[in-house]
């Protein structure tokens, strides 16, 4: 290991990426899990490069797409690490033993923000790769300018987002400023995933009428309200005198901040120390007696989560930007149908809630799992192991299901075997994502850690995608090709598998 | 206030019984063998340096560790058979309160008291009980997250007596808290041992244990090196008139000895 001076910078950059991603040990499935992941995913990246490169597009256009496209993934990294700066100033952890230790005080600021810049890059980066290295290989070398411009245009998001929080702390109070940047972070992303399908809206069905859609960005790239998109998209793509401006304004403007806020910085910090001492939200009606109706084992548990879940407001927002998963794939396949075996024809987009559904349960057996804050007091109840898991498991489904169920009764309203099938696919995406998140091992900081769980478990994150991707094949294989006949009882048994394999597990103790 | 209503129970199994207890992590063995039972309506507590035992033997007592070999019964009830029947009687307070931030001191004992499956009437009005008696009443409808240490260890506290446990028990449940609600909680738990319920605390502080328990179990080492009434440690050990503290520190530096 490289001898680093104690207390200087590197040192301190260092222990903070320790901090980041020290994962846990990782078996050589779940490093299978990744490679598959990211050969898939390099595998999509190689069929849009394909796609792109033959389209031919003048360098204007490639500039106002990817301006589009940085627009957008600013506006991702801004909602993260919006969420990220906020806890570093409203979650002590160890700013108590930074501040009190000899360290310049200035020194923890760049070196703070800088450790969120890596951690939001980190996934950013993990998926922008799986296009960049295909499309250096299939269109121009010039593609790997991205493993610069990326990291110069995370740092200028971070630097933002401290600005942001730093400015809503000074204006509105330490205590309320928490609450409005969380709820800014999310209606950020997603406001940024709606924005992103604007173009999808008018259906591209194939590639003539794509090309036609990236003419009709070439002549938005005429109108000069369009030239900042277009100048930022030339930054991105290398073009010299914008590039060096993006970088000056991203290092710069990282630079100028860190060294002149970092005063600031402490005083947010020390203010929002002040925060939890004050805090004295109702929860319910003074007068209201004990409000225990009803409940049960059963009931008692759905309630602590539920309502944990929408007194957060971060934890709300990160939960339900979930939902907007469905956005890519159903905005633009909405006018698409799909004729399916049984003789019906279904709007594609429907089975959008395939993996939203799952999603939605992975997220919220996250919760409940490795999340749980008192996990001591749920093991010394006196319910048996197999009813409390039911019922932890039954907490978290839940929701999907509602969602699952309303959408697939629609649906079969319109064209009855497909909603049917589309429903037992979306069960069957419930429980698998249960099974694969139930399993992650319980996340120092509890639910307060729900922001950071892929940031230390990128195979969690490949693993999720996958299964999504893979559920939406199987579903359209299932309704393209297989009648009701077989496809019901195909999928009764493969749900009734997974169910057997979620209320089988034990979680394990030492 | 109303006695609690563990007078009116009567049994004749011991509170706990613990025979050949051990539990290993891979190759480390962290208890060796521990045989302890404490009748019903006992105060015991266990001593011990950091890392002797003490929290895994609890750990496994209430059900959160499952032993490598030996047998656990609370009040005739072997906890690796029937866990939920054991569970039922037994209440477990870990060093660091386990609260839900978002939650109100009221909210959590209406969750705690729904997974003993406690009535509402009852669970409403032992609530009520409870806050009063720690002072936390008027804090009942805000929300823990905003809370002191001393009060979230009061909260968790009452959670873990709204089911009326037969068996209590507490991993140092007097640290970190001020003198005042340190007074409070001794207080409550002096009454809960008159009113007949067995507890079992482990602590570091000396003094607690002298004036407190009836009972002392030193642990060392993952294996129990005394365990009787001061009076009988001291007898057995040959240290008349010696203070707890000098006992405890005899014994674990293997200075004293069986007379």
């Amino acid at each position: 290991m490289i001898a680093l001076t104690p207390g200087s910078m590197p040192w301190l950059l260092r222990h903070e990426l320790r901090l980041a991603f020290r994962t846990k040990k990782t078996g050589p499935w779940a490093w299978a899990v990744l490679i598959v992941g990211i050969l898939f995913m390099h595998g999509i990246g190689f069929l849009s490069a394909f796609g792109f490169g033959k389209m031919k597009l003048e360098p204007e256009n490639v500039q106002m797409v990817f301006g589009g496209i940085g627009l957008f993934s600013m506006a991702i990294m801004l909602s993260v690490s919006m969420q990220l700066t906020v806890n570093s100033i409203y979650t002590r952890g160890d700013m108590d033993l930074l501040l009190s230790s000899p360290l310049r005080p200035g020194a923890i600021l760049p070196i703070r923000l800088l450790a969120i810049a890596l951690a939001v890059m980190g996934t950013t980066l993990a998926m922008a790769t799986c296009f960049m290295n295909p499309s250096a290989i299939m269109i121009s070398a010039r593609w790997l300018i991205g493993y610069v411009t990326l990291p110069a245009l995370c740092l200028l998001t971070v630097t933002v987002s401290f600005l942001i929080v730093l400015g809503l702390v000074k204006m509105i109070g330490a205590r309320r400023a928490r609450t409005v940047a969380q709820v800014l972070g999310g209606v950020i992303g997603i406001g940024a995933a709606l924005a992103a399908q604007i173009p999808n809206m008018n259906n591209a069905a194939d590639q003539a009428t794509k090309a036609k859609n990236f003419q009709a960005m070439a002549t938005m790239a005429d109108n000069p309200a369009m030239a900042p998109i277009r100048w930022f998209g030339a930054a991105i793509t290398g073009e010299t005198g914008p590039f060096l401006l993006l970088a000056l304004l991203s290092f710069g403007g990282f630079l100028l901040v860190t060294t002149l806020l970092g005063p600031a910085f402490v005083r947010s910090v020390n203010a929002a120390a002040g925060t939890d001492l004050t805090a004295r939200r109702k929860g319910v009606n003074d007068t209201r007696p004990l409000s225990m109706h009803l409940r049960g084992v059963t009931g008692s548990i759905l309630w602590k989560e539920w309502r944990l879940i929408l007194r957060d407001p971060s934890l709300l927002t990160q939960v339900a930007s979930i939902l907007l998963v469905a956005a890519p794939i159903v905005l633009p396949t909405m006018g698409k149908s799909i004729s399916t075996a049984s003789g019906e024809v279904m709007a594609v987009g429907w089975m959008g809630v395939i993996p939203v559904a799952g999603l939605l349960a992975g997220a919220l057996v996250w919760l409940a799992f490795a999340g749980e804050d008192a996990p001591d007091l749920l093991g010394t109840a006196p319910v048996s192991a197999r009813r409390m898991l039911r019922d932890r498991l039954l907490a978290a489904a839940v929701p999907s299901l509602i969602i699952a169920t309303a959408v697939s009764l629609y649906v079969i309203t319109q064209t009855p075997w497909s909603g049917l099938i589309l429903w037992l696919i979306c069960l069957l995406s419930v429980s698998l994502y249960l099974l694969m998140d139930m399993r992650q091992g319980p996340a120092l900081g509890g639910r307060k850690a729900f922001q950071k769980r892929y940031q230390s478990n990128m195979i969690a994150l490949f693993g999720e995608m996958l299964l999504g991707f893979a559920l939406f094949g199987l579903g359209w294989l299932a309704l393209k090709f297989l009648a009701p006949f077989w496809a019901i009882p195909l999928l009764l048994v493969a749900n009734a598998g997974a169910l057997a394999g979620l209320l089988l597990q034990r979680r394990g103790e030492g | 206030m109303a006695l609690p209503r563990l007078m009116r129970m009567t049994t004749t199994s011991p509170a706990l019984e613990i025979r050949g207890l051990r539990k290993s992590y891979g190759e480390k063995e962290a208890v060796k063998g521990i045989d302890l039972t404490i009748q019903p309506g006992e105060f015991c507590g266990l001593l011990g340096p950091n890392g002797a035992g003490k929290t895994t033997t609890l750990k496994m007592v209430v059900g959160l560790l499952t032993p490598t070999s030996g047998s656990i019964s609370v009040f005739g009830v072997d906890n690796q058979r029937d866990p939920v029947a054991a569970k039922r009687q037994t209440a477990w307070l870990p060093d660091e309160p386990m609260l839900y931030d978002k939650l109100t001191p009221l909210e959590y004992l209406e969750f705690v008291a729904g997974l003993w499956g406690i009535d509402a009437r009852t669970a409403a009005s032992r609530a009520d009980e409870l806050l009063t008696r720690l002072e936390l009443h008027e804090h009942r409808n805000e929300r823990c997250e905003g809370f002191s240490r001393g009060m979230k260890q009061k909260a968790a506290l009452a959670g873990a007596l709204i089911h009326d446990p037969r068996l209590l028990i507490l991993d140092e449940p007097l640290t970190g808290l001020d003198a005042a609600i340190a007074r409070q909680v001794k207080d409550l738990l002096a009454e809960r041992a008159r009113a007949g319920c067995t507890i079992i605390l482990t602590t570091h502080i000396m003094e607690v244990a002298e004036r407190l328990v009836d009972r002392i179990g030193i642990i060392q080492h993952g294996q129990l090196l005394a365990e009787g009434t001061l009076a009988e440690l001291r007898q057995k050990h040959g240290r008349d008139g010696a203070s707890l503290e000098e006992l405890f520190l005899d014994l674990v530096s293997g200075k004293a000895v069986a007379a």
